[in-house]
């Protein structure tokens, strides 16, 4: 009878891990915009760790995303970069689910570094929102069947960067945000998630602006509009603007909002308390300067990427360590605990340990490919993808 | 007793099938309607899952949907169509799909999906269609076929390389594509003329400069906006200004104001040229620029952007315009602004007359701006 307590054991944790939920990413630097993956990923990126590797078409610089057990990402392909791809694959084995492709009804000239598919697309769970640097907005249910099209380049044909477009949407309250900001026409929208139909929209700074929104949780739900001019948090059903920072941003990096502060690439890093956010800022310190990479906080470190991976106390800004990486850098870090994933744009792979009292390298690992995209993580995995190929990372 | 027995089965089979193609018609015409601003998405959702879970006998009438249908609409309909070919029952029509493809005058994109479809289910017979498609009407499906020449040709030599490159040509409007046949024949002294072959404007009139600092002068509306008056003196920036001349040599048809003329800073720039039609036709100007620009045909403001130094790039901007038989007047406002970076001093232009596909067109007779 001694045999049964194993096999009932093995069973029971077979059928209790089946029955967990899969932990979804459903966006750009993941469902809280932090970049911090609750689960452990692995400490090593080799050969041996990738469990799978997929063909992608054309060019992407957009990151994947997960909702259960499917990954989606975008592409872009043609000589005109007129074809947008959404693809979906089983997160497990990378077996494709299947592939939908569209037409581009906007500008599809970009920077050569950037791609028509550059956006990350999100998610509510329900549907996938796929965007490009064109200003088209897909919808779609989770098995790629349509749901609406939106040519904002259509409809307002002024509203195109020659750079190419790369703010990557975020939901909320079954809404859509999308920023489409340029130096000529500028706008944010609200879509309803249900059929495109705009709740609102906004009239932007005239700006060329390449970040994408945050979302914060207090005082209530809102979303942060960050451009050259600043910070604007608004409803994210109503558009309504419910404080500003007007101390100015940058418009490649995006915010940061751990706890109950957001980090602000701006002038360095500027930290505003969400409780008191019309209040002078908490400290603002202008070394701490990310360049393409957004900031990120794990481990109870800020930390920002630009030639050197930089360490800063989050509730003071003064600089712990800092640690030569091997850039440059267009993807944003991810992290888990003690570990910082950064990919280069070289198509290197490193895993840094911030625990200790400068960084440490402890696995790196040289795809062989340019790698533009910021990863994504989920149930201990990561996935990252280059122009040609999408890559899942795993113990 | 049977008899109505098997009328009721068939009766009942003619229900359950799974397209009636009144239906199928409803469908396509509720996603026609979407258009601007979300409209008509909602009913073009229904019509959608209506349409998507249709039989492969609907794909003909989908295709012949898309001619005419708007941007937003080509995209439902597309999205459709993959989805019957992914999981709709029967069999593909392969028939029709290939009289479609066949039909030049029809949707470029939507016959340029049916080569698609055909390549990956009879790529022998895709591969094989290729070699009568370089000159389609699709710049999908021309590009590919380019594409085959010129890997075949590459295993060639002599002539036989020299005159599969000629023929490459011939259907060759990528850039990438035209600069390599270029590049390769000129090898073997055949001298392409790019100018001739993008069908870029290369003589201009010129005025200028006009004050720009600040940017102010996007929406000022200086004398050439209000009259074309080429023997006119005019108050400019810096004195008074005259209309000049201008005429690039570059293969590549740019105009480089800062270099032919002046690197002026803060600046408003004119210029005018005429492009002879030998018919009354729409067509596109391509145009590449660093620098604000303005662009008026025939009188009517055609399109505007205020956008500085965020790169110039080869067929940047494209603009859909109708042109009338006889001579159609083209003014084009430059604007620079003050940025002292190195790489903000471009005040250059790249102007291209093609038809929809990118195919460059010649005008009757080119344009003396010395006249």
């Amino acid at each position: 009878m001694s045999y049964i307590r194993p096999v009932l054991l093995i069973t029971m944790i077979i059928a209790f891990t089946h029955n967990l939920p899969a932990e979804d990413w459903r966006q750009f630097r993941g469902n809280d915009l932090s970049g911090v993956s609750a689960s452990p990923l692995p400490d090593v990126i080799s050969g041996d760790t990738i469990k799978w590797e997929v063909d992608l078409p054309g060019r992407g610089v957009s990151a994947p995303i997960v909702v259960g057990d499917r990954v989606y990402v975008s592409a872009s392909s043609g000589f005109d970069q007129d074809r947008l791809h959404l693809l979906c694959f089983n997160k497990q084995t990378g077996t494709q689910i299947f592939e939908r492709q569209f037409w581009a009804t906007g500008r599809t000239v970009s920077h050569p570094k950037m791609s028509n598919a550059t956006p990350t697309p999100c998610s509510d769970g329900e549907r996938i929102f796929v965007t490009f640097s064109s200003n088209d907005v897909i919808c779609t249910d989770l098995d790629g069947n349509l749901r609406w099209f939106r040519g904002m380049n259509y409809d307002y044909p002024n509203a195109t960067n020659s750079l190419g477009m790369s703010s990557s949407p975020v939901v909320i309250d079954e809404t859509l945000i999308v920023q489409v900001e340029s130096d000529a026409d500028s706008f944010a929208f609200g879509l309803n998630v249900k059929d495109g139909t705009e709740r609102w929209q906004l009239e932007r700074p005239r700006k060329a602006n390449w970040t994408s929104p945050t979302i914060v949780n207090k005082p209530q739900p809102l979303v942060l509009l960050q451009s050259a001019k600043g910070i604007d948090a608004i409803e994210p059903k109503t558009g309504k603007s419910v404080w500003k920072f007007d101390s100015g941003a940058s418009t490649i990096p995006s915010s940061l909002v751990s706890g109950e502060v957001v980090y602000i690439p701006s002038n360095g890093i500027t930290a505003i308390d969400l409780n008191k956010p019309n209040d002078e800022a908490l400290w603002n310190v202008k070394r701490l300067r990310p360049s393409t990479s957004s900031p990120i906080l794990t481990n109870g470190m800020l930390l920002t990427v630009g030639s050197v991976l930089t360490a800063a106390e989050p509730d003071t800004g003064n600089k712990l360590w800092e640690y030569r990486v091997s850039g440059p850098f267009s993807a944003s870090p991810i992290a888990s605990g003690k570990h910082v994933y950064l990919f280069s744009e070289n198509g290197l792979a490193q895993v840094v340990d911030v625990s200790e009292e400068e960084g440490k390298l402890i696995s790196d690992y040289d795809f062989g490919e340019k790698i533009l995209a910021t990863p994504a993580a989920s149930d201990g995995a990561i996935f990252v993808r280059s122009d040609g190929h999408l890559w899942k990372i795993g113990n | 007793m049977r008899r109505s027995i098997i009328s009721s089965v068939f009766i009942s089979s003619l229900i359950c099938l799974p397209i009636a193609s009144a239906d199928v018609k409803d469908d396509l015409a509720k996603i026609l309607k979407v258009d601007h601003r979300a409209e008509g998405n909602l009913e073009a959702q229904v019509a959608y899952d209506s349409l998507s879970t249709t039989s492969k006998a609907s794909l003909p009438a989908i295709l012949k949907a898309f001619n005419g249908a708007n941007p937003l609409a080509i995209n439902y309909l597309r999205s459709a169509f993959e989805v019957i070919v992914a999981n709709g029952e029967g069999e593909l029509p392969m028939g029709e799909l290939v009289s479609y493809l066949k039909e030049q005058s029809n949707h470029q994109k939507a016959r340029a999906m049916v080569f698609d479809l055909i390549k990956k289910t009879s790529p022998a017979q895709a591969d094989q269609m290729l070699d009568g498609m370089i000159t389609d009407s699709s710049a999908d499906i021309r590009f590919q076929a380019v594409e085959k020449i010129l890997k075949r040709a590459d295993e060639l030599s002599g002539d036989e390389k020299k005159d599969a490159y000629i023929k490459a040509l011939k259907g060759a409007s990528v850039e990438s594509q035209v600069t390599k046949i270029r590049d390769t024949l000129k090898e073997v002294n055949v001298e392409v003329d790019l100018q001739e072959h993008f069908g870029l404007l290369t003589r201009w009139k010129a005025i200028g400069p006009f004050d720009n600092k600040d940017m102010k002068s996007f929406d000022v509306v200086y004398p050439p906006e209000t009259e074309l008056d080429f023997s006119a003196s005019y108050e400019g920036m810096e004195g008074d200004v005259q209309w000049q001349s201008i005429q690039t040599d570059d293969p590549m048809g740019s105009v480089d104001i800062a270099k032919s003329i002046a690197p002026y800073k803060g600046a408003v720039m004119y210029l005018y040229s005429e492009y002879e039609s030998d018919q009354a036709q729409d067509v596109f100007f391509r145009m590449a620029t660093a620098n604000a620009w303005k662009l008026w045909v025939n009188g009517e403001l055609v399109f505007a952007r205020e956008e500085y130094h965020r790169g110039m790039r080869w067929d940047q901007y494209r603009v859909g315009v109708s042109l009338k038989k006889g001579a159609n007047k083209i003014l084009f406002k430059i604007l620079q602004n003050e940025q002292e970076q190195d790489w903000a001093q471009k005040y250059e232009v790249q102007f291209r007359v093609c038809d929809e596909s990118g195919q460059g067109l010649r005008p009757l007779a080119p344009f003396d701006p010395t006249k």
